[in-house]
């Protein structure tokens, strides 16, 4: 019975109605359904929820309550708040590009290991196993005026004076890829791995020799997995806290510290939830504008 | 395709040869010393079973591999330590592996581009090509909007716009339906002829290889077991394996008696054969094994007294007086249909001999006498049976 109405549903899915289906498949979509409802209340509850909140919060400027833009036009009139989201822009979009470019090298590594791939893939990823404030200790160590780098580059006779590299735009931007770079190498391996081996054997044969091969197939057939790794990237850069918190300083503050300190320092939630807000339209659009791009880029090939 | 420079230049030398191929590869798909010739415009198959190493062959002739030791010459020049992509060879894909982000032209534009022929060239080229495997109106489109017979066509026109000086095949009908892969063999074939390339193809189906080629190999453990025409490997398999891969045969074991200066077969149970061909040492009373070829032998109503079959002059009737015996160019013999098995234009019969053994024979459809439980009159020409020694 069951699999008679399932083969007539298949044949004639246009014409599916809940009435022509077997007793068993509409108890099957239920329970799916219920399974659905299920995730959704937890979705709505713990992120729904919250960043209604906040949107709402991002209405009400502080501490005079009363409701209205007040908070936004107070955020993007003030020469202070704009120069923090360029440097928030530009932070993001330069660990972005470097993240892209040794994340696609590491990928690409591993993904044509013959031998021991999951080892390599393991120990690309393994940082991710750590915390990320224990690594960022890591780095405050090694950049530290007296740390390993300055004091090997002295060795080396490059510099006379101690470089300041912790709490500088160098030390984030090292932090940063250094956090988001498992998420790129990840998105990028997997999609290197779905290029069928055959695809460029076959470039081979037809006379591409390996860059050819690689500028020709891999790169494009990896577009994917490198547009993704991207978007991840960007998001991840331009909202961190902890990374500039920890090693950049009071000149390479980012956004997200300044969410902190109208909490923390000023006890403005409103203020708080109108930066936080304007983060996330932020990456929302640049994304967006970039998901443009890639696809209208993908149609012209 | 007589415009390629590279086969012309080549003179006699042989498309293809292996010196000694040796390539450790696990346990399956190794070859162990594998020399073989490939003429120039010969269409040849290597056949075998999974895991002989006919892919692995395939790949160090196109340098997707390299050998561990032995050499491999393509039109005389010894290519061993060149990358595939200065072989100029042409690979046809059991998955196609088609560019999926190309058009169908730019899929065939790409060896072209890749050789940086002029732009008006590969115009040329390409249209040519496609039209050939009948895709023109094609060409805008993308692999996946394509049907598995239409991409695999669209493989063969990218591989052979390059004009290669050999055209590998790599089991490039296997995932197509029955209908459809006959069709294309043909076609294949037809391209073949037309362009005169040479063509090495590997398969699994030997029905595939004895249809297509010129000449075929049958590859065995990474050892060649026997290379020659179709005929002749059909005919006069040098190995019982030979005679079981192709079209299956009755492999019976027994003695092997001299027979003036042929060859006699006696099985355990007492059942006289007599050999056309013998294959390897043997001895007079020794071991031996008979492949029977199932395809040959008759099965006719058991009557006393009666000729078998009007046509079947050689052979003496049952109960003549060579009685049960056999005669130098066949033999008659007394068994029971087992099992009857009907297979649209034939029908195949288990029959049990008078002396015991089991013989399989297969017989048009209309040809068919008896049910399970009759008793039969089984002819076996001495054409059906090869006599191999024990050591073959």
């Amino acid at each position: 019975m069951g699999a008679l109405a399932g083969d007539k549903s298949m044949a004639a899915p246009a014409r599916a109605s809940n009435r022509g289906e077997a007793r068993w498949r509409r108890r099957q979509r239920r329970v799916y359904a219920a399974a659905g409802l299920a995730s959704l209340a937890f979705f709505i509850a713990f992120f729904a929820w919250p960043v209604g909140a906040v949107l709402i919060n991002s209405f009400r400027p502080s501490p005079a309550g009363g409701f209205g833009l007040g908070g936004y036009a107070r955020f993007l009139t003030d020469p202070f708040y704009l120069q923090a989201t360029q440097r928030t822009l530009a932070i993001a979009a330069l660990s972005t590009a470097v993240t892209v470019v040794v994340g696609y090298g590491i990928a690409l590594f591993v993904a044509t290991r013959v031998r021991g791939r999951s080892v390599w893939l393991m120990m690309a990823v393994a940082p991710m196993l750590v915390s990320l404030v224990l690594r960022l200790y890591g780095w405050m160590i090694l950049l530290s005026e007296r740390g390993p780098v300055n004091r090997l580059l002295a060795a080396l006779g490059i510099i006379e004076q101690p470089l300041p590299l912790l709490f500088s735009r160098l030390a984030v931007v090292v932090g940063i890829v250094h956090y988001c770079l498992p998420f790129m190498v990840l998105t990028v391996y997997s999609a290197l791995r779905r290029i069928e081996p055959a695809v460029q054997e076959a470039a081979w044969t037809l006379g591409a020799n390996g860059w050819y091969a690689f500028r020709t197939i891999v790169l494009p057939l990896s577009m994917p997995g490198v547009i993704a790794g991207t978007s991840i990237t960007f998001a991840l850069s331009a909202s961190t806290f902890v990374v500039p918190l920890m090693i950049g300083g009071p000149r390479e503050r980012m956004l997200s510290n300044y969410v902190h300190l109208a909490v923390e320092r000023l006890g403005d939630w409103g203020f708080a939830a109108v930066i936080a807000v304007l983060m996330l339209a932020m990456v929302v659009l640049v994304l967006g504008l970039a998901n443009g791009l890639a696809r209208r880029w993908e149609a012209a090939q | 395709m007589t415009e390629g420079g590279a086969r012309s230049t080549a003179g006699r030398a042989p498309a293809i040869r292996l010196e000694h191929v040796t390539k450790h590869y696990g346990s399956v798909g190794a070859l162990r010393g594998l020399t073989l010739e490939v003429e120039q415009g010969e269409f040849f198959s290597l056949l075998g079973p999974s895991g002989c190493g006919k892919t692995t062959t395939l790949r160090v002739i196109a340098g997707l591999l390299e050998p561990d030791a032995g050499r491999v010459y393509l039109g005389g020049r010894d290519v061993t330590d060149l990358p595939p992509y200065r072989r100029n060879l042409g690979l046809v894909f059991q998955n196609y592996a088609l560019f999926p982000h190309m058009t169908v032209w730019d899929n065939v534009a790409y060896g072209l581009r890749a050789r940086r022929m002029p732009e008006a060239e590969i115009k040329a080229r390409v249209g040519k090509y496609l039209e050939l495997v009948g895709l023109s109106a094609m060409a805008r489109r993308r692999p996946r909007e394509l049907s598995g017979g239409q991409q695999q066509r669209v493989a063969l026109a990218r591989s052979l716009a390059v004009e290669p000086v050999v055209l590998l095949f790599d089991e490039p009908l296997s995932n197509l339906d029955a209908q459809l892969r006959e069709q294309m063999q043909v076609e294949i074939r037809q391209l073949q002829r037309e362009l005169g390339f040479t063509a090495f193809y590997v398969t699994h189906d030997q029905q595939e290889a004895l249809m297509l080629s010129d000449r075929l190999a049958v590859l065995r453990d990474g050892r060649l077991e026997q290379a020659g025409t179709p005929e002749e490997l059909y005919d006069a398999p040098a190995s019982p394996f030979i005679a079981g891969f192709f079209g299956g045969t009755n492999l019976l074991e027994g003695t092997a008696f001299r027979d003036g200066s042929g060859w006699r077969f006696k099985t355990p149970g007492g059942s006289v054969f007599a050999a056309g061909r013998a294959v390897g040492p043997l001895e007079d009373g020794g071991a031996g094994r008979l492949s029977v070829r199932p395809q040959r032998i008759k099965v006719l109503p058991a009557q006393d007294g009666h000729a078998p079959a009007a046509g079947e002059g050689p052979l003496p009737p049952a109960g003549s007086a060579m009685g049960a015996g056999a005669r130098r160019d066949g033999v008659v013999l007394a068994a029971v249909v087992e099992e009857r098995l009907y297979l649209g234009d034939q029908l195949e019969y288990r029959l049990r001999l008078a002396s015991g053994e089991r013989l399989t024979a297969r017989v048009p459809a209309d040809a068919g006498a008896g049910l399970p439980g009759d008793a039969v009159t089984v002819t076996v020409p001495a054409a059906a049976c090869t006599l191999f020694g024990p050591e073959v």
